[in-house]
């Protein structure tokens, strides 16, 4: 039986079905006849209850007085009935001029009206199940899908090429456009409908199927969108899970390492849970941590901002932020990977993330230490919050590199402007000397050589004497170098002079 | 070839219609020598037209049909005396049935005990005793009319009554009321009454008519027409002349409908004595079950339903009538509608020429269920087409018209009345003519 | 007042206009034997308004119950009415003072007239139906609770029968079946009531109503005219003018004792072309318009010739006669709920789907 494309079953459908090929047409409605009941009037009370599209059959007896049928006429055109049957016997002009009067079809049967009753009915369902057998074998194509995109090219396919997209409140998560003809048409049409099928059955998920169709096929593209919604939730609750699943060891980690209150770091048992992780990296990686006060209302920004760059890699929520392993390549040098997310990081500095990335660590043992470091590289980060830290450095001190976090560890303790004058307090020549940077330079170095001159002079790129005098130089000028208690305090206050001149 | 021939106070017009559609027209004045040598003369000028000896051989004149209501005449002579039979006579005489005649044709009336109910079943026993005494004090020559309560289920009461008036009051004619089929006991009455006043001019009538006919065209059967637009055999006319009273206008209807070829519809008739319109319904007229006399009142006679020319009956969205113009009548209709056809012979004795043999049978029964309904229905229409084989009809060219079941109100369900019609002709009435006979100017 | 030919007349017309297109022919052919008494014995009947009547005097509604022959047919011979009124005053121990019709239509409209002039008492202005019904017991008076009897039926053959029933429904069967039995039709005294009983119950004024409608229809002003006084002084709801287009009679069904013959008429409405559908079973019962309602029993529908106004009868329901059918409200009484089920759509087969 023919289906007619948008799905409900109508009149003719069942007038061109065999079992109701015998049935007298004796006036056809002008309107389409949409079929959704069927009415067995054994009372002439029973019309004042029907339903709109409902077909009415009229047993002899009620058909008997032929006022009845003039009755139920007017009933059928007032509540839009789709159709009448009545007897054969009981037909006469009349009943067929105010059929034509009142443009409601009407069919007359020499069938007992009964059975008559059961087979329309039975034609009525079978021709929805027609529609529905379409939707069905949709719904069977559409769960072959093996990706998203897969699947709503399916359902737009269905509905003639049209816009589909899983949207949440007008935001276009996934979109397959329309064919451009189908969109000229669809322009020019003045009746389109935005059809929209939730894909979550929670009210919290506002994440919905939708496309563009024409008014008259909406029923249709809704029972299509309703077919296709399980299989897009399968498939976004699939790839949703895969990325989870990829962060998971992530999450494990820091549920373990317990990154709420740091320190909590080197007990043994959570050595060997690690160990039963199934990591996913071979080689080397960096673990990158995005902090931020306002997790909830950033989160979709960041998801978009990292998914546009870095997609492959997916973020594990914690507390704060969220926690990432990066893949490094072998080629790639950390450095490479740092100026690309500064650069990233650039456009959106003004949302206030603290990005940190850790040093480069390969293996599951590590894991742990390298998610400490991003950690808090990103603590270290967040430029323009601390009042002591100029505006000019808010775009570089949005994400921190761990290897240099001791340094703006040293300008969060000692911010410069305290170090100026705490230095021209204790070491009042050394200030005043001429070549005070030098000097500050040297000490910095040779004291985070540990002492080593020889060391100190190959960074600096100066000869052993030359890094020897400067040494003693400083040590004329009143910074001590030889005691231990003080040696930590000189160094962090001549690094933090040495930073903050630049 | 058929001929009709319409008879009138002055004059008698004859039409002939040929097998082929071809028509003409011939007519002689009345004059001193009598309507019979007349008509005599008319059937000499008819069958020496050149179409008529023409198609001698081929085409012979099978029938001739009378058109006689102008000269049927009642007569008054001697009066009519009616024997009713009921249960008790009216106590006094404003409970007499008056069943509206003049003073002139008011029947002598006797009352007799009797009578049924409408299940047939006797009410009261005939006094037959009070009949015999009747019937041997009256006169011979006598006319009577027996009406009997519930004659029409079960007519015996009138039969009884009208078998000891046979044996023994030597009428010149017994008429019964039961042979009218009305609802109305006065208006069967009435009937039967002008019927019987009918006869003597009609018996006249038909005598001569058949002599001359019997002369001139001895091979044709002869007709006579009746009040609804058919036509019946001669012989008819003397046992129920009242069937033919009034058959001009009807007749008349009929010639229109020839011309205008019109088997379906309504047509309108300018003619002098005022305009009318009639429907044709499936080859035959509308009629209606009694007709109304010009004193208003009823006879049980069915007659072509003809009302006159009023704006009432065309307005809506029926379609217009066929307008036919009688020669000699105005261009224009009274009510402004165009003639399409001017009849350029008599209307009257072309419609005679045309008319269909017709036969009813009206019957009241009591049924016991629907398959006794239907036997009697079928056996109605098997009289009725067996009466047209024997008016002369061949088998195939009778129709049956209408048969139907009516269910009258106020009545025990089982008593119901049967109606059939059936007509009995080679062509249609607006297939007999050919087209170009018509003259019609559209 | 006492009546003269032409308010007779003008009763009469009004009393065929009331009857909704029954056979007119009785109620003229008792027109006619009223007046031909009138002019042999000089006497006029007398209508007098209930109020003239003292509380207890005994009114007897009269008027003929049929079941088989018409009284066209079988005639009465004009004592059948004296003999069950002589009966009613016998089993009462009193005379009668006064006689209403049965009912607001058609020839027991007219009975009462006739009665009243041969047994020279006065006609109340008032009737039990305020229409015509079909049933002896479909009258304000069961609404109210009174009995019908003690009644009396007389036939054409003389014979007579007093009926001893207070039931309203076991009345009309027992007289119902008299009538058959005495040949067609009975003459019958019912409802005996007091003058006071009928002020408070009965349908006042029918029979002045009547003559006032005949007054109407029987005069020469138009057609427009009559619809307009029909609608000021009588009440009438509306006028539609339609064209016959169909008549049907359906086949009986052959059960005997069930009356079960609608007849349906449709008609064509002038102006719009609306289907216009009547149902007829003795009376017509209901007006439908493109199917849907707008007059059912208890509403009067009747007819009018629109050429002249005066009263259509079934002789003139043929295809292409042009009618304007007239609805008229009944008494109240008829509108409330017993009313309804005494006389609504369901007292009657062709409406009933029982």
């Amino acid at each position: 039986m023919k289906g007619h494309s948008n799905g409900p079953v109508e009149l003719r459908d069942l007038m061109e079905s065999r079992v109701l090929s015998d049935l007298s047409l004796l006036h056809a409605s002008s309107r389409t006849n949409r079929v959704e009941d069927l009415a067995l009037i054994t009372n002439i009370e029973e019309v004042t209850a029907l339903r709109p599209d409902t077909v009415i059959v009229l047993t002899d007896r009620v058909a008997k007085g032929g006022w009845t049928i003039s009755a139920v006429l007017r009933y059928a055109w007032e509540r839009r009935a789709s159709a009448l049957i009545v007897p054969e016997q009981s037909v006469t002009e009349i009943a067929v001029e105010l059929a034509r009067r009142l443009d409601v079809s009407l069919l007359s049967t020499n069938r007992d009206a009964t059975r008559l009753a059961l087979d329309v009915a039975l034609q009525i369902g079978m021709a929805r199940a027609g529609s529905i057998a379409r939707v069905q074998v949709f719904s069977e194509r559409v769960s072959q899908a093996h990706s998203l995109t897969d699947a709503l090219e399916l359902v737009s396919r269905e509905l003639g090429s049209s816009r589909v997209s899983v949207e949440a409140s007008g935001a276009i998560a996934i979109e397959v456009p329309a064919a451009e003809v189908e969109q000229a048409r669809r322009d020019n049409e003045s009746d389109g409908a935005l059809v929209a099928v939730p894909i979550f059955a929670s009210k919290a998920n506002q994440e919905s199927l939708t496309t563009q169709v024409l008014e008259h096929e909406r029923e249709f593209a809704e029972q299509v969108l309703t077919a296709a919604a399980p299989v897009v939730r399968a498939l976004l609750t699939e790839s949703r899970l895969h990325s989870m699943r990829q962060s998971l060891p992530q999450i494990t980690v820091t549920a373990l390492t317990g990154l709420r209150d740091v320190g909590l770091i080197d007990d043994p048992s959570w050595e060997s849970a690690i160990a039963d992780l199934h990591w996913p990296i071979n080689g080397l990686y960096t673990a990158v941590c995005i902090l931020t006060k306002n997790r909830e209302r950033l989160g979709t920004a960041v998801h978009q901002i990292w998914q546009s760059s870095f997609q492959n890699v997916p973020l594990a929520p914690i507390a704060d932020g969220w926690v990432t392993f990066m893949p490094i390549a072998e080629n790639d040098a950390q450095s490479h990977v740092i100026v690309e997310m500064r650069k990233k990081l650039a456009a959106v500095s003004g949302l206030g993330l603290m990005v940190g990335v850790s040093t480069q660590y390969s293996g599951a043992a590590n894991s742990v230490i390298a998610v400490r470091e991003a950690w808090l590289a990103a603590r270290m980060a967040g430029g323009g919050r601390s009042p002591a830290c100029d505006a000019g450095d808010a775009a570089a001190n949005t994400l921190v590199d761990f290897a240099n976090v001791s340094l703006l560890l040293l300008k969060r303790l000692v911010p410069g402007e305290l170090a100026e004058r705490l230095a021209a307090s204790l070491f009042p020549r050394l200030i005043a000397d001429a070549a005070v940077d030098e000097i500050i330079e040297a000490v910095v170095i040779y004291l985070a050589s540990r002492g080593s001159v020889s060391h100190a002079a190959k960074i600096l790129g100066v000869h052993r004497n030359t890094m020897q005098s400067r040494i003693r130089r400083a040590e004329e000028l009143g910074v001590p170098l030889n005691n231990a208690d003080e040696v930590l305090a000189v160094h962090m206050l001549l690094a933090a002079i040495a930073q903050s001149r630049g | 070839m058929r001929i009709g021939v319409r008879v009138t106070e002055t004059l008698i017009v004859g039409v002939y219609v040929c097998a082929d559609g071809a028509s003409g027209a011939q007519s002689v004045h009345i004059d001193g020598f009598g309507m019979v040598e007349a008509f005599d003369r008319l059937m000499d000028k008819l069958l020496n037209t050149a179409d008529v000896s023409r198609r001698a051989e081929g085409d012979p004149v099978a029938v001739v049909t009378f058109e006689l209501s102008d000269v049927l005449v009642p007569q008054h002579e001697q009066l009519v005396t009616t024997i009713r039979i009921a249960p008790r006579p009216p106590i006094e005489p404003s409970h007499e049935l008056n069943i509206g005649m003049t003073a002139m044709d008011r029947p002598r009336i006797v009352h007799v005990r009797g009578g049924h109910t409408k299940l047939g079943e006797e009410l009261v026993p005939l006094d037959v005793r009070k009949l015999h005494e009747f019937a041997a004090d009256v006169s011979s020559g006598g006319r009577f009319v027996v009406s009997s309560v519930g004659a029409q289920i079960n007519s015996a009461h009138e039969l009884m009554a009208g078998t000891i008036l046979l044996e023994h009051a030597d009428p010149a004619s017994v008429n019964y009321s039961h042979s009218f089929y009305n609802s109305s006991f006065g208006t069967r009455e009435r009937t039967a009454v002008t019927n019987s006043s009918l006869i003597p001019s009609a018996e006249s009538l038909a005598t001569a008519l058949v002599l001359v006919a019997g002369r001139r065209v001895p091979n044709a059967r002869l007709f006579v027409t009746t009040n609804d637009g058919g036509c019946v055999p001669l012989s008819r006319l003397s046992v129920t002349p009242v069937h033919s009273m009034f058959s001009a206008r009807p007749s008349t209807l009929i010639g229109a409908a020839a011309l205008g070829h019109v088997d379906n519809g309504r047509i309108m008739v300018i003619a002098a004595a005022g305009d009318f319109i009639g429907e044709m319904l499936d080859g035959v007229t509308a009629v209606r079950p009694q007709l109304r006399t010009q004193d208003g009142h009823a006879l049980a006679s069915k007659s072509a339903n003809l009302l006159p020319a009023t704006p009432s009956l065309l307005t809506g969205s029926i379609e217009p009538p066929i307008v036919v113009a009688t020669s000699g009548s105005p261009d224009q209709s009274s009510l402004g509608l165009p003639v399409h056809i001017r009849a350029e012979v008599d209307l009257g004795a072309l419609g005679a020429a045309c008319a269909p043999a017709t036969d009813w049978l009206n019957r009241v029964i009591i049924v016991r269920n629907a398959t006794e309904l239907q036997q009697s229905l079928a056996a109605a229409e098997a009289r009725v087409r067996s009466r047209l084989v024997s008016f002369g009809a061949a088998t195939s060219h009778v129709r049956i018209v209408e048969s139907r079941v009516i269910a009258a109100p106020y009545e025990n369900p089982s008593i119901v009345g049967l109606r059939v019609r059936g007509v009995a002709a080679g062509k249609s009435v607006g297939g007999i003519l050919t087209r170009e006979q018509s003259g019609a100017s559209q | 007042m006492r009546l003269s030919n032409e308010d007779i007349r003008h009763i009469k017309t009004g009393a065929i206009f009331n009857a909704c297109a029954a056979d007119p022919e009785w109620c003229r052919e008792e027109t006619e034997r009223t007046l031909s008494l009138m002019s042999n014995g000089g006497r006029r009947p007398e209508l007098k308004a209930v109020e003239e009547f003292d509380d207890d005097a005994l009114i007897v509604s009269v008027g003929f119950v049929n079941n088989g022959l018409p009284v066209s047919d079988l005639r009465p011979v004009g004592d059948e009415f004296r003999t069950s009124l002589r009966l009613v005053e016998e089993a009462l121990g009193r005379r009668v003072d006064g006689l209403m019709p049965l009912a607001a239509g058609n020839v027991n409209a007219i009975v009462p007239l006739l009665t009243g002039l041969q047994l020279d008492l006065p006609i109340v202005d008032a009737d039990p139906m305020g229409r015509i019904f079909p049933l002896v017991d479909q009258t304000v008076f069961t609404l109210a609770g009174l009995p019908v009897g003690p009644a009396a039926a007389t036939g054409a053959t003389g014979e007579s029968v007093l009926v001893n029933v207070t039931e309203p429904a076991r009345a009309e069967r027992l007289l119902r079946a008299l009538a058959g039995e005495l040949g067609g039709w009975a003459a019958t005294a019912t409802y005996p009531m007091s003058a006071a009983t009928l002020a408070r119950t009965g349908v006042l004024g029918s029979i002045s109503r009547m003559m006032h409608i005949g007054r109407i229809l029987d005069s020469s002003i138009t057609t427009e005219q009559k619809h307009d006084a029909l609608r000021r002084l009588v009440g009438v709801q509306q006028i539609i003018r339609a064209r016959v287009s169909d008549l049907m009679w359906s086949a009986p069904s052959i059960v005997p004792g069930q009356i079960d013959h609608p007849s349906s008429v449709v008609f064509i409405e002038e102006t719009q072309g609306k289907i216009v559908q009547v149902e007829l079973q003795n009376e017509l019962l209901m007006v439908m318009v493109d199917g849907a309602v707008r007059a059912v029993v208890p509403d009067m529908i009747t007819m009018i010739r629109p050429e002249d106004g005066s009263v259509a009868t079934l002789e003139d329901l043929w295809c292409g006669n042009t009618i304007d059918i007239v609805v008229m409200p009944a008494a109240k009484q008829w509108y409330s709920p017993e009313g309804i089920r005494l006389a609504g759509p369901s007292a009657f087969e062709a409406l009933s789907m029982q």
